[in-house]
């Protein structure tokens, strides 16, 4: 006997259907960029590497983020010459490919290349399914569809860190990972009779290889020399001094090219107007100071000296936080109509934040106790910060978007995502090797004391634990005083910059 | 005389083509036996060793590497600490020994100290460690011949009792025997792979593989500077 196979495969021409899967392909994407900070010790451990050798997380972040930020300006002009659907396909299959690469890797090697190449399909995806929602969708229907993409992926992000703990703690990291694979391949099988039709028009091949090299080789080498492979030596990597001007060179050739490229990945022409330029370096600096919070709470929660939790409870420690952001952004979006004002909201959220670092930069062991009435104030704080980090976003797209015009909504936002995770890498890479040397110049001289018998063995332990604990939370302390500074500096570029350049209409 | 010099050439002729043409397996118990002896009698050595296994209560050990010039031994193991690793490093140099963990610099300490980390002294005793160890191998067998990072080897199969086996490895406490495995190359009497499995940490099927490489290589190991 034979089944026919009724395929339930979308009706042509559907176009909410067409643009549910994509999205949902996105969401996948989007969830999985910080999947992994509430599970990097066990991911760790799985690979051998031990706690000495903390530095060794900072591909497994910085890996996903090189890849997202060297193909997502491609995907675009890409999807223009071979169809979006067939973009989409080919970036969720590398998505889908990393997953199976991290899912399976049993050295740090194979981690790091599997999340390069889930960031290079996750990234891929973002411009294709912006540009797809436009192609569907015309007039006032377009801003809405393209503001319920862009939350899609906003979600999918929040929820990501929550999604890898909970998983992590309950069935092992590698499920993470493995659940990719069913759910890519559902979306792919149900979009594959559009995913192979060639375009009927093939439009110009108007991608940017060059300018796509140049950038991926600058932020390759930037990334590079800001690792701090030895951190009890440096807290930058031993090329930085070649490296880092190497880096330089390469972003001076990447916008000399873009100014006269046809087809330009970044139309960097827009930089000289201070609104564009502002709005760019703000959400840089939010990009920064978002990755410290996603990285250094998750690891605090879990040094067994500070908090000692476990991945889930360290993700839900996490989610305080990460709530905030999309309140934030609601929040942000009906402050800026109400007040008629950008650099109000913008630099007020930046301000918010930055203060929510300061207190969490003063946080020790004790500070999950204390309680205000019914609520505990540590999670008040994680949230502020949050909403502080939310509340920019609107009014930051806002001023973007008034620079490039309605036409150019969907680059707008692809450089938003960009500047965000360009700031991401960049702040994160360098507070990395700068925490962790500081770190362990701070403990050059810490001796652990040596099993034995008796009490005084007991005794010492205690002393030792206390004072790791001390340096722990020393380097955080820093780390969070130089985000909140960070924060600082962000709300003041906000407020000079993100001017309105007409009257707020009606 | 030419007779016998005649002789002589055909002897070893045939020798070199009964050679070339795959000797026999060898016998199990004497190449054991063999090899204990030769590898008690290395000037120096590299180790590497790993374990796996689904146990509950992971062996301390996760994983180690280092140069043994008996009794002297550099070494760097990961140790389990709750869910995440810690890597130390350890010296013994004739009767001192020397640790260097996760924070601070080397302090010495002393080789019964130093057993509480990773007692690879034991691991190696001339007594009761592992190349001691060949000899009370039980009912060993000679398997498939094979090549063990670029050695020409024989898989030998047998089986530890539990008493060699704890003196090994203190977690195993389980009476009976423990499957083993060599990879001995018969020309040279050198094991070059060694695999030990069984419910060596806990009640669960966990295993422990050694390998060796760098014999007789110049190696010095001196004590480390202090703080």
């Amino acid at each position: 006997m034979t089944i026919q196979l009724r395929s339930p495969r979308l009706p042509s021409g559907n176009r909410a259907v067409l643009l549910g899967l994509t999205s949902a392909g996105l969401f996948l994407g989007a969830l999985d960029a910080y999947v992994v900070v509430a599970a990097l010790l066990p991911m760790l451990t799985a690979v051998h590497i031990p706690v000495n050798h903390l530095e060794r997380a900072t591909p497994i972040i910085t890996g996903f983020l090189l890849g997202y930020l060297a193909v997502m300006p491609l995907s675009g002009g890409l999807s223009d010459r071979f169809g979006r659907l067939r973009t989409f396909g080919a970036a969720l299959i590398l998505f889908a490919a990393g997953s199976l690469v991290t899912a399976t890797a049993v050295s740090l090697s194979s981690v790091v290349v599997g999340r390069l190449l889930q960031g290079a399909g996750g990234g891929a995806l973002v411009p294709v399914v912006l540009a797809l929602a436009a192609d569907l969708y015309s007039g006032n229907q377009r801003s809405r569809v393209l503001g319920w993409v862009g939350g899609i992926q906003e979600i999918g992000s929040v929820l990501g860190p929550l999604w890898g703990g909970v998983l992590a703690a309950s069935w092992g990291w590698r499920w993470i990972f493995w659940l990719n694979l069913p759910v890519a391949g559902l979306i792919l099988w149900s979009l594959w009779p559009r995913v192979r039709e060639r375009p009927p028009v093939q439009g110009p091949a108007d991608a940017d290889w060059l300018g796509a090299a140049l950038a991926a080789a600058g932020l390759g080498l930037l990334t590079l020399a800001l690792y701090a492979a030895n951190p009890i030596k440096s807290p930058v990597g031993s090329g930085f001094l070649w490296q880092f001007p190497a880096a330089i060179v390469f972003f001076v050739l990447f916008v000399l090219r873009e100014r006269q490229a046809p087809h330009p990945l970044i139309d960097v022409r827009y930089f000289a107007e201070a609104r564009f330029a502002g709005a760019a370096a703000t959400n840089a600096i939010a990009g920064a100071a978002l990755i410290v919070a996603l990285v250094y709470i998750p690891l605090l929660a879990e040094a067994p000296t500070v908090f000692g939790m476990n991945s889930r409870q360290a993700a839900w420690l996490l989610f305080r936080l990460m709530i905030g952001i999309p309140l934030g952004a609601v929040l942000g979006g009906l402050l800026s109509s109400a007040l008629g004002s950008w650099r109000v909201v913008a630099a007020g959220g930046l301000l918010l934040s930055g203060l929510g670092f300061l207190i969490l930069s003063r946080w020790d062991q004790t500070a999950l106790q204390p309680h205000l009435a019914v609520l505990r104030a540590a999670d008040l704080q994680l949230f502020v910060t949050g909403l502080g980090l939310g509340l920019l976003i609107a009014p930051v797209s806002a001023a973007l978007l008034d620079v490039v015009g309605e036409s150019q909504r969907g680059a707008g936002a692809s450089t938003l995502v960009l500047m965000r995770l360009l700031g991401m890498l960049v702040g994160f890479s360098a507070l990395a090797g700068f925490g962790l040397h500081s770190f362990f110049q701070a403990t050059a001289h810490l001796q652990p004391p040596i099993p034995g018998f008796g009490v005084d063995y007991a005794v010492r332990l205690v002393q030792y634990e206390i004072r790791l604990r001390q340096a722990i939370l020393d380097e955080y302390h820093v780390i969070f005083r130089t985000t909140a500074l960070l924060c600082l500096v962000g709300a003041a570029v906000a407020a000079l910059t993100l001017r309105r350049s007409r009257p707020r209409p009606g | 005389m030419s007779r016998t010099l005649v002789d002589a050439r055909w002897l070893v002729a045939t020798a070199v083509i009964v050679a070339s043409c795959g000797s026999p397996p060898p016998a199990a118990a004497p190449l054991l036996d063999a090899t204990s002896h030769r590898m008690l009698l290395l000037g120096s050595f590299h180790f590497k060793l790993q374990a796996e296994g689904e146990a509950q209560h992971p062996p301390l050990v996760q994983d180690a590497e280092g140069d043994v010039r008996p009794p002297d031994v550099f070494a760097k193991a990961d140790l389990h600490q709750g869910e995440v690793l810690l890597e130390v490093d350890l010296i013994v140099v004739g009767p001192a020994a020397y640790l260097k963990s996760f924070t601070g610099g080397w302090q010495q300490t002393s080789p019964a100290q130093l057993a509480h980390y990773f007692d690879v002294s034991a691991l190696f005793s001339p007594d009761a460690g592992l190349f001691a160890a060949l000899p009370h191998t039980v009912s060993p067998a000679t398997g498939k011949q094979g090549s063990v990072s670029g050695h020409s080897t024989y898989q030998i199969s047998g089986q530890l009792p539990a008493d060699v086996v704890h003196s090994l490895l203190p977690l195993a406490a389980q009476t009976g025997t423990y499957p083993v495995q060599y990879w001995i190359d018969p020309a040279t009497n050198s094991l070059w792979q060694a695999s030990l499995s069984g419910p060596l940490f806990d009640a669960s099927h966990s295993s422990i593989t050694f390998s060796f490489s760098a014999f007789d290589h110049p190696v010095t190991i001196t004590p480390p500077a202090l703080g």
